[in-house]
């Protein structure tokens, strides 16, 4: 990744998305200096967290926490869930046992677990979706400030995604939490963030509020990436948009000037030669593009291949 | 129905008892059965149970259904509602230890169930395939892509190795690996894993089998791929007019490609319908809260996705002796006295639960409601296309063009699209049992 700026604020939730390999869950370990950025600050509440090391930095890690993608691997399965929740609190001490126990319940409660059952049973005796409870119990047991949650419901079937997540959005009621929310699926995304920012081999093509972002999306890659998702109904017909006809190029070489030109409907010659800055179109709404899209340009974008898909599909 | 047809309606499905009459008449007789009379794949009453030490879970538990040629089914449910020990079942890839197994499979007229491996062996490649959910699982990581592709052809075509290497270029070529010889020299580590999927789809396809069993295709794949490969799916299947049973946990994946649709639920279907009724009249409980529970792009953000009782409590397979009545209650709760829904008139008392029906449109909803069909606010931008009944022909929707589909389809939930309601496969069974006799 590089050249990417964010701002999150307190209290907001950040969404980020792209496809795999652009760059989003290594910004994501990034800001926890998991590991450290090549160059750039990451600054939280005031402190740099580039120049922390050792103690320091290990200070600063109870109140930035993180959720993974798996949450069974990420859950050591020899370990009982008391202690997989009650780690960071008898790593970082001064709690009495019965107060560790306490706390353990509590949270464990708090994500909709029954603390009775679940305090002394293993990984493996619970399903995916209880296993990311547990995960997000043992993100909060240290009530931290911010909570990275790099694509956590992406392993999980849609009817438990729907679970986890309003109960994301729950704890960040009840905690105060400051989310960054990283995933593939725009909507997932749009549904729990405040803020979206789209990524792409390693740049930011375009921030906004997300709402903001599904009316007006600026950038192609944002629009082709809307397209994508697949909608419950039969009558929509779902088409890839033309960008996506190529495969996403390596990140190693990425493509000179504008890295989505080789994919984007609109590319020209500028595009090549100049890489675009990110700046602002709207009022906070960025975006990385020498030609955003206009207002209606989806419209047609949409209906010159869907001339394209309509040559080529024959009758059965 | 004659499966010559150029265009398969998707309300064109064969009305089950009467397949069901036609499968039975003939393959009591001789072999040499009329092929565009006999459904591609009859399954019926099939039952599949693995014994553990907790008891036994019935992870198939009386599925039936038909399939035609150059249809899609797609076969929806939740992780550990049995859909993927179904096409497993089907297909005959499962342990042979700890396992009971009933019912009946027949591919083009011919049981399938009993078959000896080596036997069943002849069906594998040529008359049915797989593409699995895990394409870096699914293919061997220290053979060549190229011997992977030529490795089914040499087997079950006996061509020369020159024409299995020339396939298999074209073969990758068709579904769109660029620069395919050099392709057929590489390892799957070297491929992403979009394009592995590719290569699992032209090992699936080389030996031009009638029937496809996609098992979750896309769940590892990023969205913008999934599109890719669903749609190299759908164009394959064109082209050679093979069946597809198409097997995933998203009703999004298969709400444009699936002409029927089932959805299954603990081990059993729950409610099968052509792919539109499916979506316009949504009666069983739990199909709704699966839809319901899929994030929109159209909703505001920090919409609250509906917690429902039906999506959050799980059924214990694990010895359970639970009809399919007790599993719906289990997650609709009671419910309410009076304005009983479909679901529970249909499943009350009964072992057969299956809805292929339209009846339910005027007897199991509250007298006078319609059936909702913008639930789900119809999404504008890229994606607010629509498909007419003529699927090649895509048209935009215009206003006026909705108001009108709506019309259409609140008159047809009425009168003359009511489908058959399935009642009663035990029948069948006995038949069977005198068939094998």
């Amino acid at each position: 990744m590089s050249d990417v700026s964010l701002d999150v604020l307190e209290g907001e939730t950040l969404g980020l998305v792209g496809e795999s390999g652009c760059g989003k869950s290594t910004t994501g370990r990034a800001i926890l200096q998991l590991p450290a950025p090549t160059s750039g600050s990451v600054c939280f509440e005031d402190l740099e967290l580039t120049d922390l090391s050792g103690e320091a930095l290990r200070r600063i890690r109870p109140r930035l926490q993180m959720i993974f993608q798996d949450p069974i691997s990420s859950l050591n399965p020899r370990r009982r869930v008391r202690d997989i929740v009650g780690e960071p609190l008898s790593v970082w001490g001064g709690v009495s046992s019965d107060e560790r126990l306490r706390r353990v319940s509590e949270t464990l409660e708090t994500v909709g677990l029954d603390p009775e059952a679940a305090l002394s049973r293993r990984p493996h005796e619970f399903s995916g979706g209880q296993c990311q409870r547990i995960s997000i119990a043992r993100a909060l047991v240290m009530e931290p400030k911010m909570i990275i949650c790099d694509e956590p419901v992406s392993a999980l079937d849609v009817s438990v995604q729907a679970q986890i997540l309003n109960l994301l959005e729950d704890m960040k009621k009840r905690y105060g939490l400051t989310l960054v929310f990283i995933a593939h699926d725009l909507a997932v995304v749009k549904n729990v963030s405040d803020r979206v920012a789209v990524m792409y081999l390693g740049k930011l093509c375009e921030i906004a509020l997300s709402d903001d972002l599904y009316s007006t999306p600026l950038h192609p890659y944002t629009a082709a990436l809307m397209s994508a998702i697949p909608v419950p109904d039969p009558d929509v017909r779902q088409t890839a948009v033309e960008a996506f006809g190529s495969e996403i190029p390596s990140p190693v070489t990425p493509p000179s000037g504008c890295r989505f030109r080789t994919r984007c409907p609109k590319a020209q010659e500028a595009c090549a030669t100049e890489e675009p800055e990110i700046a602002g179109a709207a009022p906070d709404h960025f975006v990385a593009c020498h030609f955003p899209l206009e207002p209606g340009e989806i419209d047609r974008l949409a209906e010159q291949s869907d001339a394209i898909s309509g040559l080529e599909s024959l009758p059965r | 129905m004659n499966a010559d047809d150029a265009v398969p309606e998707p309300h064109d499905v064969p009305e089950p008892h009467d397949v069901d009459d036609a499968v039975g008449d003939r393959t009591d007789g001789d072999a040499d059965v009329d092929d565009s009379s006999v459904p591609l794949l009859a399954v019926d009453d099939l039952k599949t149970a693995f014994r553990t030490e907790r008891g036994t879970v019935r992870a198939v538990d009386g599925v039936t259904f038909n399939l035609e040629r150059g249809h899609t089914l797609g076969v929806v449910g939740e992780s550990g509602s049995g859909k993927t020990v179904l096409s497993r079942s089907i297909m005959g890839l499962l342990p042979t230890h700890n396992i009971v197994r009933s019912g009946s499979v027949r591919f083009e007229g011919v049981e399938m169930t009993g078959l000896k491996a080596s036997e069943l062996r002849q069906f594998w490649g040529p008359q049915m395939a797989m593409v699995f959910q895990d394409p870096m699982t699914s293919l061997n990581p220290v053979l060549r892509i190229g011997k992977q592709i030529t490795e089914s052809l040499r087997t079950h075509l006996d061509v020369s190795r020159s024409y299995a290497d020339e396939t298999a270029v074209n073969l990758l070529r068709s579904v769109g690996i660029p620069e395919p010889e050099r392709r057929m020299k590489e390892y799957p580590h070297q491929l992403s894993g979009g394009m592995r999927q590719r290569v699992t789809i032209a090992v699936a396809l080389a030996c031009g089998p009638k029937l496809l069993f996609a098992d979750e295709p896309t769940t590892a794949l990023d969205v913008t791929v999934q599109a890719q490969i669903l749609d190299l799916l759908d164009e394959q299947q064109r082209e050679r007019y093979m069946a597809m049973i198409l097997v995933t946990h998203d009703l999004g994946v298969v709400a444009g490609r699936a002409d029927e649709i089932a959805v299954m639920y603990a081990g059993r279907v729950v409610e099968r319908a052509p792919t539109r009724t499916l979506f316009s009249e949504l009666r069983m409980p739990y199909t709704e809260a699966l839809v319901r529970s899929i994030p929109r792009l159209a909703n505001r953000s920090h919409t609250r996705l509906p917690r429902d009782r039906r999506t959050t409590t799980r059924p214990r397979l694990a010895s359970s002796r639970m009809s399919v009545r007790a599993a719906v209650r289990l997650r609709t709760g009671p419910l309410p006295r009076g304005g009983a829904t479909a679901s529970d008139r249909r499943c009350a008392g009964s072992r057969v639960p299956l809805l292929v029906s339209g009846r339910y449109a005027r007897r199991g909803r509250r007298a006078g409601a319609q059936p909702s069909r913008g639930r789900y606010g119809r999404r504008g931008g890229l994606n607010g296309r629509e498909r007419d009944s003529a699927p090649p022909q895509r048209r935009r929707a215009t206003p006026a063009r909705r108001e009108s589909r709506c019309r259409v389809s609140r008159r047809a939930v009425g009168t003359h699209r009511a489908r058959r309601v399935r009642c009663e496969p035990r029948r069948a069974r006995g038949r069977d049992a005198r068939a094998r006799g």
